[in-house]
């Protein structure tokens, strides 16, 4: 059997993220026939195999990142008949639904050298840590008896749920691992009902966790709420779609009119340097637009907003949403934002309050925009346009009353469109 | 734009009055070679993604524009390649083993056998062409009658190199022909973002040079125009710029993705109704000199040749780590020294 390790397939990678497994163990493939999916920080890439044979052992699950180097699979060429039958107990899976867990001592022992420290990665160290689990213990499955992520799952489960050896393990095309202990007979606590899915965390899940965890524990948060009055707003959209024939997204229209309220309180266009306690204040508007994909929460960013007309705002801010669902914004449409907007106006929702993205002084969320009962200048009910909006804040460097003055001004566009022109420069 | 052969496999009319200046042999010849260039290609890409060779420049798109002006050349003109020449490579005699070597990151795969006129591939952008100005110099001053080639992309017309080697060249009437495959795309930047010329032919003009506007997927043409150029070179008029105007049907190097930077219809376009091969291919077949199950054979044997050259290459003598240490100073300095002594000493497990 010979291993397929994860090569350097671009310049540089150390490491790439499973895709999708396009085999099953057990499968014969022929030379050059793709075998699996991967992912690296610039492309996906479908990795062919080596040569002719039978893929014996599939090693990470779909979502798992492996490092350059590290076996993906194994797979035997084998010609003559008892190397064939020695690999039977492990390949013969065939297309049943099952997949056994492979036997890795018929395979694994005699090549197994010894070696004082076990082999592992840090990353892999750490878990087994976290888990108590010894990774002495255990028998590794990788090359050279590199223990692996399969291997300490195996263990996990093996110590969650004495019977569970039996069981079969997911397929290899199921993107979460699960494990189901229907006969424990544990007597502390009875975990015969709970079923458990462990999800690990996508690399994209992982980047806004820990972004959010440092501005939430770094910065002192204050939310400012607001109802604005948006009959303007909604009366020149009208007139532009029927004059243009196209529709412009509120969106382009509030970036703009947020770009105005920036420029008059550039304050609130600054980066906030917490080790020198130096508050840069930015010339240039790039808005960060904070935009839900399958991948989770993206924030492509709109650069130079100020110089651009809401036309023009519009279509880009379309191609980005549209990147951004289809997992391609490039590293640099996503950086450089010097405010961030959070547009959860599609979606509905009262009040929210939004996370400001590091180093950036706040985060403005915008709510639907909606026909509601108010009472107007001559003390009638009426109906009017309004929409919420929720402004979070770094209070180190403004307060509450910029809050209000910042959504007020906002309020004077969203009125009266035309007022833009005034503070045109 | 010169056309000879239609994008559907049709002889214009230009294409008829050149018909008979090249055998039937020859013309077979190039669609051979094209097939070679092509099927090398795509194993290359394949072994990149098995880990079996280091990051890859793939050439698909292009072989009509490599094949058509390397087949004009004779065994006595240098050719200065870029990185993605390997179709002129292999047809001016550098054996596919060693093409394989020099993505594999061995120094093997620099030096052609003997008798083969052809620099190690360039990398850096279009430091090749005042390279290939100096070797034509060299011609003029020795009184030899060889002719240089400097292949290069439309992104190396954005560096000073260009204009340097064409205004020198331009004002000696140095024997070079400066050979640019347009292909549309400087890795991801699209040629009108490149540059404010409509062409890069026309800026030949600058340079009092002939410059001419090829169809670089027109293997016939490309071929023509090469060998006027080769002529007047020779002949002692000067060099000439030839922009043969391509596509790269897939991603500038391994480590990148097209996708993200090119419209969809564009590529659907030159893949599907654009293809080199296809279309001498087609010319072929409609003319009656080549038949289906002597292209479906050949196809074979390349196949076959590559596979023979991967397996030689494959089992050459495994470089040593310290060669990394070679080849560039002279004398190497002490912190380089400490490094291989440590690359010596010290198991690497990737080295395996």
């Amino acid at each position: 059997m010979i291993p397929f390790r994860l090569p350097d397939i671009g310049e540089g990678v150390t490491e790439a993220e499973i895709v999708k497994w396009l085999v099953r163990e057990g499968e014969i493939v022929t030379q050059d026939q793709p075998v699996i999916e991967v992912q690296t920080d610039k492309a996906v890439v479908e990795l062919p195999s080596p040569q002719a044979g039978r893929i014996c052992q599939l090693y990470g699950h779909v979502n798992e990142t492996v490092k350059v180097g590290e076996a993906l699979f194994y797979i035997d060429s084998a010609t003559h008949q008892d190397q064939a039958d020695d690999t039977k107990s492990i390949c013969e899976v065939g297309n049943q639904q099952t997949v056994t867990i492979p036997h890795h001592k018929s395979t694994q022992s005699q090549s197994q050298p010894q070696t004082q420290k076990v082999l592992a990665s840090p990353a892999l160290r750490k878990r087994a840590r976290q888990l108590g689990i010894d990774l002495a213990l255990l028998k590794g499955s990788g090359p050279r008896g590199r223990v692996l992520q399969s291997d300490l799952e195996k263990q996990q489960n093996i110590v969650s749920s004495p019977i569970c050896a039996t069981q079969a393990e997911e397929s290899h095309d199921h993107p979460i691992s699960s494990s189901h202990s229907p006969h424990s007979s544990s007597p502390s606590i009875n975990t015969s009902e709970i079923e458990t899915i462990q999800i690990p965390l996508t690399p994209i899940r992982k980047v806004i966790s820990r972004r959010l965890l440092l501005s939430t524990t770094t910065k002192p948060h204050a939310t400012h709420f607001d109802q604005l009055d948006v009959s303007g707003l909604v009366r020149w959209r009208a007139q532009s779609t029927q004059l243009n024939g196209s529709k412009i997204s509120y969106t382009a229209i509030l970036l703009k009119m947020i770009s105005c309220v920036l420029k008059q309180y550039p304050l609130w266009n600054s980066h906030f340097d917490e080790e020198e306690q130096i508050i840069h204040q930015h010339s240039s508007i790039h808005i960060g637009v904070a935009t839900d994909t399958p991948q989770g929460l993206l924030v492509p960013v709109m650069k130079e907003i100020g110089q651009k007309n809401i036309t023009d705002i519009s279509r880009e801010l379309q191609d980005l949403t549209t990147l951004a669902r289809s997992g391609r914004l490039g590293p640099h449409q996503m950086t450089g934002s010097t405010f961030t907007i959070s547009n959860a106006g599609a979606l509905g929702g009262e009040w929210a309050t939004p996370i400001i993205q590091s180093p950036e002084i706040g985060i403005l969320a915008i709510h639907p925009i909606r026909q509601i009962p108010i009472v107007n200048e001559l003390s009638e009910l009426a109906v009017g346009w309004r929409m919420n909006v929720s402004l979070s804040f770094d209070h180190r460097i403004v307060d509450g009353a910029d809050a209000i003055r910042f959504t007020e001004a906002l309020q004077i566009f969203t009125q009266e469109p035309s007022k833009m022109l005034s503070i045109l420069s | 734009m010169i056309q000879w052969v239609t994008p559907e496999g049709k002889l214009t009319k230009q294409g008829l009055k050149h018909w008979s200046k090249f055998s039937n042999d020859e013309k077979r010849e190039w669609l051979r070679w094209m097939i070679l260039a092509r099927q090398f290609d795509r194993r290359a890409i394949l072994l990149q993604r098995q880990g079996r060779i280091g990051t890859y420049a793939p050439l698909e798109g292009q072989e009509a524009a490599q094949i058509g002006s390397s087949m004009a050349l004779h065994p006595e003109d240098w050719v200065f390649p870029s990185y993605r020449e390997h179709g002129v490579a292999l047809k001016v005699g550098m054996p596919i083993s060693q093409v394989f070597l020099y993505w594999m990151g061995r120094v093997e795969g620099c030096k052609p056998p003997e008798g083969v006129r052809l620099m190690p591939p360039t990398v850096p952008i279009a430091t090749q062409i005042p390279q290939a100005v100096g070797a034509a110099w060299a011609s003029k001053l020795r009184k030899e009658t060889f002719v240089s080639v400097a292949y290069f992309g439309d992104g190396a017309t954005s560096e000073g190199d260009f204009h340097e080697g064409l205004n020198f060249a331009g004002v000696f009437k140095l024997p070079v022909i400066f050979f640019c495959q347009n292909n549309g795309y400087a890795i991801s930047v699209p040629f009108n973002r490149q540059s404010a010329s409509e062409t890069i032919a026309e800026r030949a003009k600058a340079y009092q040079i002939p410059g001419v506007l090829v169809d670089g997927n027109d293997v016939f043409a490309v071929r023509g125009v090469m060998e006027e150029a080769i002529a007047r070179a020779r002949k002692g008029d000067g060099p000439t710029l030839i922009e043969a105007v391509t596509y790269r049907k897939g991603s500038h190097t391994t480590a990148d993705d097209a996708t993200r930077y090119r419209p969809s219809d564009e590529v659907k376009e030159w893949i599907e109704e654009r293809d080199p091969v296809e279309r001498w291919r087609a010319c072929l077949l409609h003319e009656g000199l080549i038949s289906l199950e002597e292209v479906e054979s050949w196809t074979h044997h390349c196949d076959e040749q590559v596979d023979l050259g991967i397996k030689e290459a494959e089992s050459s003598t495994p470089a040593l780590a310290t060669h990394l240490f070679e080849y560039v100073y002279h004398e190497v300095s002490r912190k380089l020294m400490r490094q291989k002594t440590e690359c010596e000493t010290r198991e690497i497990p990737w080295l395996n």
